[in-house]
């Protein structure tokens, strides 16, 4: 079985109609992102191979359901979303809480770092733990829009396929997220952004 | 990359001889949110079709030319406007827009939508498809059916009802007899047998037998003749 293909998303979901045994195509493109996404929303590392088996056979099952107008890893990301959050919301566990490495911190204020309100911030080396701190105080609403934006860089546009809310909430959101992100470092004696 | 997750998502798909749900299930579903949302915006343009009608038909009885004798015998204020809004049919317009909107945010790309938006666009194809439907008599039409139904009745504007006022003023139905003197009987929309005097000021129209017709004037409380003091053509 080939470990990579070049076959577009659209190709593989034709092949995975037809022969249920080239899904692990799409599987092995996809297993990796989803994997790091489902763990960044809230999903354990014990938890994360079992919401990814959910979400690729929820997607094996609704391949016909895929609609070529969308980018397919839009909508494979918001099949993952959805069941990460279900899946979490089953364990009693608030969705949309980052759960961020040191180096996904590292990565996000160096995304952020294009927006001019956070340069300086992301000049600085802050303490890792604190930053995850205040990132998982976040809003759930704030912490995904975040998460895709800057840590999943995904377009606007995306975010929208995603979350299936339109581009102008995506927007107000993230922008409302990262004020909420300044108030949450600020009360932890991190102004200087 | 290991492939345990790949193996173990192959073998619950074989294991329970997982398949793709056919193709045509979820044509149907998307279909069926289209059908909801056109069917809401259709529903919706009924409603606006019947209030239409509604109004119209007031202000056609309700204000005739050249205006009546003294004392007025019908309110031509906001009042009078409030009063004959069709509730009913402005509830039902409200819900259908209000499924229209869940169901095009249900179709495939509908949640690229604002909220705001899908409601104008909503309302607009409402108001300009109930105009529409007016004019090709739709509101009519559909007022006509439900008016046989009592508690439609009583919940909207009924033209029959306000001109069965005659001790206001208000009287109308269907001329069945006229005598020599101009004087005729008429019977009224609930099938009483009136007794009309034409008063010599009038000056509008005469009627003609089986003619369905509305005046405007005084009842004579001893005699129970009602002494038309304008006389007009019923036009529904």
């Amino acid at each position: 079985m080939p470990k990579n293909t070049t076959e577009t998303d659209q190709e593989l979901v034709a092949a995975a109609i037809a022969d249920r045994q080239a899904f692990s195509h799409i599987v092995h493109r996809y297993e990796a992102p989803l994997g790091r996404y489902v763990r960044r929303v809230g999903a354990t590392e014990s938890d994360a191979d079992d919401v990814l088996q959910e979400v690729f056979v929820k997607l094996f099952i609704n391949l016909n359901d895929y609609d070529p107008h969308l980018k397919f890893s839009s909508w494979l990301y918001r099949i993952a979303h959805n069941e990460t959050v279900s899946f979490l919301r089953k364990k009693n566990i608030r969705p949309g809480v980052l759960t961020l490495s040191a180096e996904d911190v590292d990565f996000f204020f160096e995304q952020l770092a294009d927006e001019t309100d956070f340069a300086e911030l992301a000049s600085r080396r802050y303490d890792a733990q604190i930053v995850r701190e205040s990132l998982r105080e976040l809003a759930p609403r704030y912490a995904e829009v975040l998460t895709l934006r800057f840590l999943e860089e995904k377009s606007y546009s995306e975010i929208s396929d995603i979350l299936k809310v339109p581009e102008g909430t995506v927007a107000t959101l993230i922008n409302r997220g990262k004020q909420a992100l300044k108030g949450t470092l600020a009360t932890r004696g991190i102004t200087h952004i | 990359m290991n492939n345990t997750l790949s193996k173990k998502i192959l073998s619950q798909i074989e294991s329970g001889d997982l398949t793709p749900l056919p193709r045509w299930r979820f044509i149907v579903l998307h279909t069926s949110f289209w059908i909801f949302a056109i069917a809401s915006v259709v529903i919706g343009a009924i409603a606006v079709a019947a209030t239409l009608f509604i109004f119209i038909d007031f202000y056609r009885h309700g204000l005739p030319l050249p205006p009546p004798p003294p004392p007025p015998p019908m309110r031509s204020t906001i009042i009078d406007f409030l009063q004959i809004i069709p509730l009913v049919w402005v509830v039902v317009f409200a819900v259908f827009i209000l499924i229209a909107q869940v169901s095009l945010k249900h179709t495939r790309s509908g949640y690229r939508y604002q909220l705001s938006s899908v409601v104008l666009v909503s309302v607009v194809a409402s108001i300009l498809l109930g105009s529409a439907f007016h004019l090709l008599g739709v509101g009519r039409a559909t007022h006509g059916l439900l008016e046989q139904a009592p508690p439609y009745r009583s919940m909207v504007y009924d033209a029959h009802a306000a001109w069965d006022r005659p001790t206001i003023g208000r009287l109308a139905g269907m001329v069945v007899a006229i005598e020599s003197s101009g004087d005729f009987s008429l019977v009224d929309f609930r099938g009483r047998l009136w007794r009309v005097r034409v008063a010599t000021s009038t000056k509008t129209l005469l009627p003609e037998a089986s003619s369905t017709i509305r005046m405007f004037g005084t009842l004579d409380p001893r005699s129970g003749t009602f002494i038309a003091q304008s006389i007009h053509e019923w036009e529904r």
